[in-house]
């Protein structure tokens, strides 16, 4: 097997349309990205957006929350439209008619409610995160030390620090990172095509060196482990190759969590060679057929996880939230947006956890498809 | 006996392609199957190697039946497909190392193996060159040495001389005829009757899925009526002023007539060339050239099927 998979490599490396489009084109791909976005700013990108607020029992406290989230400023403009209710039902309502994102429920403790997942989420999400942690610190000087700080009301934000801050583990958050992150999941998805190569090569209804490797003497098995594995072997390269590319040419930040960025890595790559396995038994179209099927499968995939308008993601997580679940690219993206935001590891270990179980269901399918061992048509 | 086939039966839907086919192949033979395009040989030799499903009948090799986890009757059979099957991004040497390396581990004796393989298809110097680089001829070269590198006991060969040059094709029917020498047993397909006649030593021709004759070329040109075609040229004569005597004649079976050539096929054991020549002599006629020859398969398989061998039947899709 290892022979085997050691000549598929070669092969794989003296492909040059496959080494194109998996290796090549991503990298061209993010540098234009970089040259269309080098303009726009954290600013040009987050745009105002209304919250309401509930304050459920006046106080010092309260007063100056609502001065806080009144005053955040990113760029020259506020970023919260603050709207005020005066009860939790009609802050609710108001949500549930999109006239609002975010509702914001001051009582004992800051309670925050969202209808939808989304960087406007994201962002008031941190918000209040910052903010409880930050008033606790300064009710405990108060209480304890008063002298040592000037007053409470003087606990003021800027935007600028609090985006920054939204990761706790870098300086700059770059807000054009959902679209690198929808490429490096589009380039994950590009290991379809030597997925599907693979087992072109082997079925012997598919080519004419399928039929040669069936009349010999080894498993099928042996075959399609050792095929497969040169194959993601050499997508997980092409991605880390883009990801070094993105990191240390475009200076695109995508955090420190190695580990993590490299187990979404192989996930990811996975993914995509287990989806060309996966057309190439199920359809029984020719290749050239399935080659256009999974570019436009790559494609539409990409473009619903945000490759070309970052919105499309949220929308379709709004409108149709199964279908951001199943889409593999969506989850790659997702995966890696999640090691940037978010602070724990819980989003990220959930869009593992089913990117693993699509390509188990994957490979299942190709299982049974595969196990026939003589065919109705050469 | 090396291959059996009995009572084959495989359908493409209303299609019958292979209609009760029967063969046995015995060890040292180099067996033809003959029949145009779509007769069902190509379909004969996927059932064969277990690589179709067939509706009924059975498959023995070497005496064990054949279903496609038989492993250990494949490691001693060496197939060079109709199509050439080989991988484009390999050299020469690593595509033969592949495949040889799917029936042999040990690395020495793959390395020899491959080295003779070479050799013996005569791309010595060409190891190094990719397939696309490959004129035909070497493209179908290599073709068959991915095939028997590893030195199989039976090999089958499907079309391999399609569509390659005469000094090519003339190589790969000389290296076939060693392959047999050296001991292996030998299936060829093929719809050209010149190379079947020439290299096997047992013959079946097919045509719509079935075995019409079977037999050494000797046994299936004596099987018709047909023992003789003279080829005459009429020097100073048209030559359908004769047609009618001759074909009166009771050794005659059949005469073409083509304004000053005239072609008369006789019976087997008839001493035609004599009587025909002598006929002309009582007539004065002066004749140009003269050729005799014996039937060809051509003429087996017309006289049994009422169709030339390459008339083709439009029923490709069979193959």
């Amino acid at each position: 097997m290892w022979r085997i998979y050691q000549y598929r490599m070669k092969a794989h490396f003296r492909d040059w349309d496959n080494l194109f489009w998996g290796m090549l084109f991503p990298i061209i791909l993010s540098t234009f990205f970089t040259m269309a976005f080098s303009n726009i700013s954290s600013g040009d990108y987050f745009k105002t957006f209304p919250v309401a607020l509930v304050i459920e029992s006046e106080s010092m406290y309260s007063d100056n929350f609502e001065d806080t989230l009144s005053s955040v400023q990113i760029g020259d403009s506020e970023l919260f439209d603050v709207r005020v209710f005066d009860s939790v039902e009609k802050a609710d309502g108001a949500m549930h008619d999109e006239a609002v994102d975010v509702v914001f429920i001051y009582g004992d403790s800051l309670e925050m409610r969202v209808k939808n997942d989304g960087m406007n989420q994201t962002v008031a999400k941190h918000f209040a995160d910052q903010y409880v942690q930050s008033e606790a610190m300064y009710t405990h000087l108060f209480e304890t030390n008063p002298e040592a700080i000037p007053t409470l009301s003087s606990f003021e934000f800027d935007a600028s620090n609090y985006i920054s801050d939204m990761n706790q583990q870098r300086g700059d958050v770059d807000p054009m990172l959902g679209y690198y992150y929808a490429l490096i999941a589009m380039a994950c998805l590009f290991g379809s095509f030597a997925g599907l190569k693979e087992t072109s090569f082997i079925e012997a209804n598919q080519s004419s060196t399928g039929a040669r490797i069936q009349v010999s003497p080894v498993q099928k098995s042996r075959m399609y482990i050792g095929g497969l594995l040169s194959a993601t072997t050499l997508q997980v390269f092409s991605v880390s190759l883009l990801l070094t590319y993105m990191t240390f040419v475009l200076k695109v930040d995508l955090g420190e969590r190695f580990p993590a960025l490299a187990l979404a890595t192989v996930v990811g790559a996975s993914a995509g060679v287990a989806l060309g396995a996966f057309v190439a038994l199920v359809s029984k179209k020719n290749l050239k057929v399935k080659n256009a099927m999974l570019t436009a499968i790559s494609m539409a995939l990409s473009f619903f996880a945000g490759l070309m308008a970052h919105e499309i993601k949220y929308l379709i997580h709004e409108k149709a939230p199964i279908f951001s679940y199943v889409n593999p690219a969506n989850l790659i993206a997702d995966a890696y947006y999640a090691l940037y935001y978010y602070p724990d590891y819980h989003r990220y270990w959930l869009n593992i956890a089913i990117l693993v179980g699509l390509i188990i269901v994957m490979y299942s399918t190709v299982i049974i498809m595969a196990r026939r061992r003589s065919y109705e048509s050469i | 006996m090396i291959v059996r086939v009995k009572d084959l039966v495989k359908r493409y839907g209303e299609l019958t392609a292979l209609d009760h086919l029967n063969l046995e192949i015995k060890e040292g033979e180099v067996f033809g199957l003959l029949g145009p395009n779509g007769s069902g040989k190509t379909t004969a030799i996927n059932c064969i190697l277990a690589l179709l499903q067939f509706e009924k009948g059975e498959v023995q090799i070497f005496d064990q039946k054949m279903t496609p986890g038989s492993y250990q009757i494949k490691k001693d059979i060496g197939v060079v497909m109709q199509n050439v099957a080989v991988i484009p991004e390999l050299s020469v040497y690593e595509n033969i190392d592949y495949f040889c390396g799917l029936y042999t581990s040990d690395r020495a004796t793959r390395k020899a193996q491959v080295e003779a393989a070479i050799e013996f298809v005569g791309l010595n110097d060409f190891v190094k060159f990719r397939p696309r680089k490959l004129s035909g001829g070497l493209l179908r070269r290599l073709n068959i040495a991915c095939g028997i590198a590893h030195k199989p006991k039976l090999i089958i060969l499907d079309e391999p001389t399609v569509a390659v040059d005469p000094q090519s094709r003339n190589n790969i029917l000389e290296g076939i005829k060693k392959l047999n020498k050296d001991g292996a047993t030998v299936i060829y397909t093929s719809h050209y009757m010149e190379e079947v006649e020439l290299i096997c030593s047992r013959i079946a021709i097919m045509d719509k899925g079935r075995v019409v004759a079977q037999g050494t070329k000797d046994e299936l040109k004596n099987m018709i009526q047909i023992g003789e075609k003279i080829d005459i040229e009429l020097l100073d004569r048209m030559c359908d002023s004769f047609e009618k005597e001759l074909l009166a004649m009771p050794f005659v079976v059949d005469v073409l007539c083509d304004k000053q050539h005239i072609v008369i096929k006789t019976q087997q054991d008839s001493n035609g060339l004599n009587q025909v020549l002598n006929y002309f002599a009582s007539r004065n006629v002066a004749l140009g050239h003269v050729f005799s020859e014996r039937p060809t398969l051509n003429d087996v398989f017309l006289e049994i099927t009422g169709r030339e061998l390459r008339d083709g039947n439009g029923n490709g899709k069979v193959e």
